[in-house]
């Protein structure tokens, strides 16, 4: 009942780490989830020590920039990095090198079938390092591995427009295969290469201006815990605001047992990050012509082909979707089911074939690989021809139309001849067997 | 003031005492004071210059090169533990579900 | 003593079989190990053993076409990171930390055979010009043992001076090699930013921070210089420009050159003595041919405050690293000057004042730059004093936050501003206290003002 007198307000910060062969400001290794033991991808510059420098790695620079172009954002053709400073264990220079007022893009847009989702901003930045808690002598303590210090690391911040539990899911859903669409990150939400932070407030639904306060969900890590901390939220802070008290401006973290939010260490009052321009970094110019030759380079996008697929080979989102997971799969399930079509088979069923594991995915060997297994496969389920026959005969008798439109040249008439039947046969009949009984029955009525 | 350099020293993690801050408080007002010449010049139409580097775009490619080994990433170390560094537990003040 | 010849006359006795490496190496390291006990110029040095061995390597493998500084002794403030010695900034905050990984400044010395002795006393951080904010012994003049040597690389320009090196690298902020050049009497360099990698430089104030060398002549510092600079991948706001053969272009003509003199760093508020053996400096470069016009540059009475503004703020964040946590012992221990330092960038970096304090500072750094450019359209080299009082009394600036920043004032802008500028000695004060003239360039025009540095030390000697 309080969904209907409050109204959600929120937006999403989204933190992607970049899967480059080395890190952001240095050489070493970027392989955290990977490293067999801690503390052997690390140097001077990721460990923060004495006299060490960073030197910026062009390609995590150009992915995000890609990735701003993908979210159809504006991109800064003067760009710098910054210091942001605070001290934590696993901060190693007492300062995260992030970007302050110029990040590489902003004002963007994904739509969502939820309803759009602006873009603020996408900045690069670096991870940190990873700390674990242990008790070691009956003390406890925090142990420090810098593997993961300087990964490259995007923040994708969004306009407050999300309207639901389920919009932040489909929102954050998406932007994740959208990342490994395009070859970016992995986005490995339980190893934290993913991370989810959502703002959330509520306002009277006459209202449409911002509410004066907001709680930060932090470090979340499915989708569906997304959805069931803002689910919660929601409850929480309209009893608050039923009450006619003011919610409290704070850090709050999910507890997925417990399925409730919980105040987290509330450093608002400390934070001043004390930002300034990294002198040890030089800035970042672009010229116009080279940000139109990375737009170029941009693959065709999910959107984009799903759209396609639908239109040409009435192929469900649905469907299409789980194998549309990198630009290459795009481009390689586009060629299939072209030639699909060129054989007269059924993409549909291809498709449905190849997500059931009945035949071995074009990525796996090849798109004739994936083909002749289909083939085979149909073929075993050949449809006794006098039985066919017959069922043929009848339809064309029960549908007059067909014969008249297909000589009237109307050919695509065929494709409904074929509905019938392969609704009246077992599933897996050969579809081409079946085309070829309709063709002769037709041409024995001329 | 007395509360600026507390406040100060928290945000740099400097442990300054009780005792110390009238000391700090005093230098600090004269340096303040001294910094403070700055506002006699009109500066609102001034850009600033963050670095008098002429260099632009100086940019590394993606290639990984050696790091330190353990050991010597740890050698400086006053407290490790089967190749961590250790620090008393801050789980007091950041949760972890 | 060999070492109180120049590096370029050792090179020819080397080379004439006159003199070898071990000859000169050994006493260096004798009369570092011998005076670092009255001098504290040294925090550390290498072993006499290995430095003799390695010496005695290089006498092997010696060959006429070796670089020039092939076998010379060295020193580097401890501010640069060395496998073979401790690295402590002169701090206790880094007391035993052992770098693994050594500053490209000295790879490039060692890789053009130059041998290391030791590392020398500083005021920790760089902070200071007196060398006296240290954890460690503070460095004596070696002119004057009861002054200061100057700083911060007051050990560097001791060592030099009391000739137990050939060289030594200083790191120069705000005046950091200069002013203890001019106490100590010898010759200093503070580049154009950029012209030498920092990579492997502790950092005090990362826009102004500098490397360059201390010597006894000009001749002796393009020589060194020549070595040093140039890009380097590990420091990305290291300039890409070519590096040009200071050797070759010492004895130019400098007859016509214009300097200038501005008028705000020759009033009477300062020390009589100073003004007039620079002033005396100058008209002895006019009998050489060299003309002078007077500038006048209102902002440089800004000076003091745009640099600590602005130094504060990137050393508060430099040393935030400084956790005790991968290295070091941790904040406990910095010095109160190092204390103040931090407090007053946090201040200006702190959210409601950063735009007031920290981004005025460099608003007001742009109205430097733009006076040093319109000055530098009508000459070609501004010649002020190096630092405006004699060597001080030990106690006399520690004691006195506000009188210590003062004692910067002629060397800071060139920190600002970007530009080179050397700091050569021009006489000696009743109390036979040296005083120095700085001579600035316009950016990466060290070869400039090393020709005029070089044509007034060797018509003077």
């Amino acid at each position: 009942m309080t969904r209907q007198k409050y109204q959600l307000v929120c937006g999403m910060e989204i933190h992607a780490e970049l899967k480059t062969n080395s890190k952001m400001f240095c050489g070493c290794k970027n392989d955290p989830f990977h490293a067999p033991k801690p503390n052997i991808y690390t140097c001077p510059v990721c460990l923060g020590l004495p006299g060490a420098l960073p030197v910026a790695n062009k390609r995590a620079i150009e992915w995000t920039i890609k990735l701003g172009l993908a979210l159809d954002c504006k991109i800064n053709l003067f760009s710098k990095f910054d210091r942001k400073h605070y001290f934590y264990p696993d901060l190693p220079k007492g300062y995260q090198i992030s970007q302050y007022d110029l990040p590489f893009c902003y004002d963007g847009k994904i739509d969502t079938e939820h309803g759009p989702v602006r873009i603020h901003r996408i900045h690069l930045e670096e991870d940190t390092g990873k700390l674990l808690h242990k008790t070691i002598d009956d003390k406890s303590v925090s142990l420090i591995d810098f593997n993961r210090s300087s990964v490259p690391l995007v923040e994708i911040v969004t306009e407050p427009d999300i309207v639901s539990p389920e919009h932040a899911a489909v929102y954050a859903r998406k932007l994740r295969t959208l990342l490994r669409y395009l070859d970016i990150a992995n986005c490995d939400m339980e190893q934290g290469g993913m991370r989810l932070e959502a703002n959330v407030s509520l306002r009277p639904n006459d209202k449409t201006t911002l509410p004066n306060y907001k709680t930060e969900i932090k470090n979340i890590n499915s989708f569906r815990f997304l959805e069931q901390a803002i689910a919660f939220e929601i409850k929480r802070q309209a009893g608050i605001l039923d009450s006619e008290k003011t919610v409290r401006q704070q850090t709050r973290g999910w507890n997925a047992d417990k399925q409730a939010t919980y105040p987290q260490r509330s450093k608002e009052d400390a934070e001043d990050y004390r930002y300034f321009p990294d002198p040890d970094i030089p800035p970042i110019r672009f010229t116009a012509e080279q940000i139109k030759l990375l737009r170029n380079k941009l693959p065709k996008l999910p959107d984009t082909l799903l759209k396609r697929w639908h239109s040409e080979y009435s192929l469900p989102h649905k469907l299409t979707a789980e194998v549309l997971t990198t630009a290459a799969s795009g481009a390689l399930y586009e060629k299939l089911f072209q030639t699909a079509k060129k054989l007269g088979i059924p993409a549909n069923k291809l498709l449905k074939n190849i997500l059931s594991k009945k035949i071995t995915a074009p990525d796996q060997k090849s798109i004739e690989q994936t083909i002749s297994e289909y083939q085979n496969q149909t073929q075993s389920d050949e449809v006794d021809s006098k039985q066919l026959k017959s069922m043929v005969k009848q339809i064309l008798l029960d549908n007059p139309d067909i014969a008249i439109k297909y000589f009237q040249g109307q050919k695509q008439i065929i494709g409904f001849a074929m509905g019938q039947a392969m609704r009246r046969l077992p599933k897996n009949s050969d579809p081409v067997q079946v085309r070829a009984a309709i063709l002769a029955e037709l041409e024995n009525k001329k | 003031m007395k509360n600026l350099i507390q406040h100060l020293a928290q945000l740099a993690a400097l442990e300054i005492s009780d005792s110390e801050v009238p000391k700090y408080q005093a230098q600090l007002t004269d340096i303040f004071e001294h910094m403070d010449q700055i506002k006699q010049l009109d500066l609102a139409a001034i850009a600033e210059t963050f670095r008098t580097t002429e260099e632009e775009n100086v940019l590394r490619d993606d290639i990984v090169t050696p790091s330190l080994s353990q050991a010597e990433a740890l050698q400086n170390a006053s407290l490790t533990h089967d190749g961590f560094f250790v620090v008393p537990s801050v789980m007091k003040d950041k949760d972890a579900t | 003593m060999l070492l109180e010849l120049s590096i370029d006359e050792l090179a020819a006795r080397l080379r004439k079989k006159e003199i070898t490496i071990e000859q000169l190496v050994s006493e260096s390291i004798d009369a570092s190990l011998q005076e670092n006990e009255k001098l504290n110029c040294y925090i550390s040095l290498r072993n006499k053993k290995d430095v003799l061995k390695e010496a005695r390597q290089k006498d092997l493998e010696f060959s006429v076409d070796k670089p020039k500084l092939y076998g010379i002794p060295f020193s580097v403030k401890d501010s640069y990171v060395t496998k073979e010695l401790p690295t402590t900034s002169g701090s206790a905050v880094l007391q035993n930390y052992h770098s693994p990984y050594t500053a490209t400044v000295v790879k490039k010395l060692q890789a053009a055979g130059a041998i290391l002795i030791g590392k020398n006393s500083q005021d920790s951080w760089g902070h200071g010009g007196s060398s006296e904010n240290t954890d460690f012994a503070v460095v004596k003049n070696p002119n004057n043992l009861k002054h200061i040597a100057g700083g911060s690389s007051g050990g560097s320009a001791a060592a030099v001076a009391a000739h137990l090196v050939s060289f030594s690298i200083g790191e120069d902020t705000g005046g950091s090699i200069r002013n203890p050049a001019s106490m100590c009497g010898v010759s200093g360099l503070k580049v154009t930013y950029g012209r030498v990698s920092r990579y492997g430089t502790i950092a005090y104030a990362s826009s102004l921070d500098t490397v360059g060398p201390i010597a006894n002549s000009a001749a002796d510092l393009a020589l060194v210089l020549e070595t040093i600079a140039g890009a380097d991948p590990k420091d990305s706001s290291s300039s890409q420009r070519p590096v040009d053969t200071y050797t070759k272009t010492l004895t130019q003509q400098i007859s016509g050159k214009k300097i200038g003199l501005p008028k705000q760093f020759f009033g009477d508020n300062y020390n009589p003595e100073v003004r007039a053996s620079v002033l005396a400096a100058v008209e002895k470069l006019r009998s050489l041919g060299l003309e002078t016009v007077e500038l006048d540059m209102p902002v440089l009475d800004y000076a003091i405050p745009i640099y600590y503004m602005i130094a504060a703020s990137e050393t508060s964040s430099n040393l935030a690293r400084y956790d005790g946590i991968r290295f070091g012992t941790g904040r406990d221990k910095f010095l109160p000057e190092s204390t103040r330092r931090i407090m007053l960038g946090t201040y200006a970096l702190s959210a409601g004042y950063a735009d007031e304090l920290y981004k005025n500072g460099q608003r007001a750094r742009t109205l430097l730059i733009n006076s040093y450019e319109k000055a530098f359209k009508n000459c070609d080299v501004i010649i002020t004093p190096t630092s405006p009082s004699l060597a001080q009394k030990f106690g006399e600036l520690l004691t006195n936050p506000i009188e210590n920043m003062l004692a910067d004032l002629f060397t800071v802008t060139c920190n600002l501003v970007g530009i080179p500028s050397i700091a050569i000695p021009v006489g000696r004060s009743k109390d036979n206290l040296s005083i120095g003239m700085q001579i600035m360039g316009k950016k990466f025009a060290e070869s400039s003002i090393l020709n005029i540095a070089h044509i007034y030390q060797t018509t003077t000697q």
